[in-house]
């Protein structure tokens, strides 16, 4: 609260400036006020010595009795909120003492009920919010046909896996591979809370978002590189000129021979945004190309190229942050759904405004529900593993 | 008891002044003391409190909601690393207000100046034109061109006459 002692300082200073004098039961209030905020002498003594003061856009252009009649219409078309006036007074107490009682015994009903404890839900100090809960991790967990599946969630030490297959870094590679012969399907499957990066064995990197599967084969055969994709994955096709990089995903199939996108088919119709190279994108019956700085996508059962505004909204994910912009708040709540391993909740209609900004992902849910709150009309509340998105009331400061 | 309309009309610019140096920007500075006056117009039972606790609520009202904008800002720069947000704020609040207050001081004064004034003036001053010359494009006496100008400049005598006279000739 800006007190009100310091608007009759700068009532009486800026009084003292437009005339050069005050009277002398004003000038003595000032006198008091300026021992009482030392901080405010040096800026008068500027203003007294200096008259250049800062206007900062044409006072002349604002039309008073049109900026009302903006405010009224504003008002007025405002949804209606709940009067919180009855909040006032003893109720506030009232409503807290019982408030405090109930949270008592939610917590020793919590307490008793917990049979089994998340190992991701951890307590929120900072943000206020019943939990917090930890960000994901690297990991996921590879099938080979006819063999027992590996584990590699959070795995953090080095480790060779079958056929000079490696797990290095966190990341899989398969660059070594021993053999020609052994050409079994393999399956990654990056559950929520993961995310994963691997090196194909014809050198192809892919960075694999959660809840995504990618299958392929050990090997490549001489005629082609084939994948195909579940959700999210950025490649960066190692050139081959002689076998094109086939990706399958949804109802688009994307060739490339030597370029980087990002394949995204959450939804029943991918989406791909390339950000290097070349590429020829299938969909249905109509194949086009698309350079760099482009995307393509199924729009009505039409193949549409279009340009991506931003890149960083392709690649953002992989190098670790949550990528806001241009999205609405569903894309938003599915991204946390995916990496925080959350349930939304939501029975309010989410609006279809595009929203702006961005958060690393290795932060806690709690931090980000911060950063939405700020950034969207939405509260947003943590209730273990379920995120519950309602309407923020407008709240008096 | 003095009603939102009359606080709107007469704080609206310095209160975008206020707002100005934190979010640079002379359209969100307008739409910050807009939402200011929303939760003002909520809140019917502040006016009985007085003009200067209205002052304060607004201006306090316009300066969170300010410093929101500019973190909300902050934080897409964040990410990209281009620059450190230091969450201590340096701007002088006292400094601001009194440049917020004589701001909004100097525009009363301005719309003060009665239409007729503010011609003769801008004749005289910009145009250079004589009396008798201003008297016959306005359709007046040479007398009341004389009293008008006399009149402009006694109503003007502050330290900041030039700078009045400055918007007036713009």
């Amino acid at each position: 609260m800006i007190e009100t002692d310091k608007i009759v300082l700068a009532e009486l200073a800026s009084l003292l400036l437009k005339d050069g004098q005050l009277a002398t039961a004003q000038e003595n209030e000032l006198k008091r006020l300026l021992e009482k905020y030392p901080d405010a002498k040096e800026s008068l003594r500027y203003r007294l010595a200096n008259t250049d003061i800062q206007v900062p856009f044409d006072l002349r252009n604002t039309d008073l009795d049109q900026e009302w009649e903006i405010l009224k219409t504003k008002y007025n078309e405002r949804k209606i909120t709940p009067n919180y006036r009855w909040w006032n007074g003893q109720w506030k107490v009232r409503i807290g003492e019982a408030a405090a009682l109930l949270l008592l015994f939610t917590f020793v009903w919590i307490w008793k009920s917990y049979v089994k404890p998340i190992n991701y839900l951890i307590p929120d100090k900072v943000y206020g919010q019943k939990n917090d809960v930890l960000p994901g991790e690297n990991g996921a967990i590879l099938k080979i046909k006819g063999k027992d599946d590996i584990n590699l969630m959070n795995k953090q030490v080095d480790q060779s896996l079958s056929q000079g297959i490696e797990f290095k870094n966190g990341e899989l590679l398969y660059a070594q591979l021993k053999t020609k012969e052994y050409n079994p399907m393999h399956t990654l499957i990056v559950p929520k809370r993961s995310t994963i990066a691997i090196t194909l064995s014809d050198g192809t990197r892919v960075w694999v978002n959660s809840e995504s599967e990618l299958i392929y084969n050990a090997n490549f055969n001489e005629k082609e590189r084939k994948v195909r994709l579940k959700g999210e994955a950025y490649f960066e096709v190692a050139k081959d000129a002689k076998r094109p990089f086939i990706v399958e995903a949804n109802d688009l199939s994307i060739q490339a021979i030597g370029t980087a996108f990002d394949i995204n088919s959450y939804t029943q119709n991918a989406k791909v945004l390339l950000t290097e190279g070349r590429l020829k994108v299938n969909g249905q019956e109509k194949e086009i190309f698309i350079d760099a700085g482009n995307g393509a996508k199924m729009i009505k059962n039409q193949l549409v190229a279009f340009p991506i505004p931003d890149m960083e909204e392709a690649t953002a994910w992989k190098d670790g942050y949550f990528y806001f912009e241009n999205k609405t708040m569903q894309q938003i709540l599915d991204e946390l759904s995916r990496w925080y391993g959350i349930k939304i909740d939501s029975n309010v209609s989410l609006d279809k405004i595009r929203y702006k900004g961005g958060i690393k992902r290795d932060v806690t849910l709690a931090e980000v529900c911060n950063l939405l709150k700020d950034l969207t009309g939405y509260q947003l509340t943590i209730d273990k593993e379920k995120l519950i998105v309602t309407n923020r009331p407008k709240k008096n400061k | 008891m003095l009603s939102i309309e009359y606080y709107f009309k007469t704080y609206f610019l310095q209160l975008c002044t206020f707002a100005f140096p934190w979010v640079n920007s002379e359209e969100i500075a307008k739409d910050i003391v807009q939402d200011a006056f929303i939760v003002l117009m909520d809140r019917p039972e502040l006016l009985e409190k007085g003009e200067r606790v209205i002052k304060s609520f607004l201006y306090t009202s316009v300066k969170n909601m300010a410093m929101n904008a500019k973190r909300r800002d902050m934080v897409f720069d964040k990410i990209r690393g281009s620059i450190t947000v230091e969450e201590s704020d340096n701007h002088n609040i006292l400094d601001d207000l009194i440049n917020a207050e004589l701001i909004g001081a100097l525009h009363r004064e301005l719309n003060q100046l009665p239409e007729g004034c503010q011609r003769i003036c801008r004749l005289i001053y910009l145009d250079g034109m004589k009396y008798e010359e201003v008297a016959r494009e306005l359709d007046v006496s040479v007398n009341t061109v004389k009293t008008q100008r006399v009149r402009a400049i006694n109503l003007l005598k502050t330290k900041f006459l030039n700078l009045i006279l400055n918007f007036l000739l713009l």
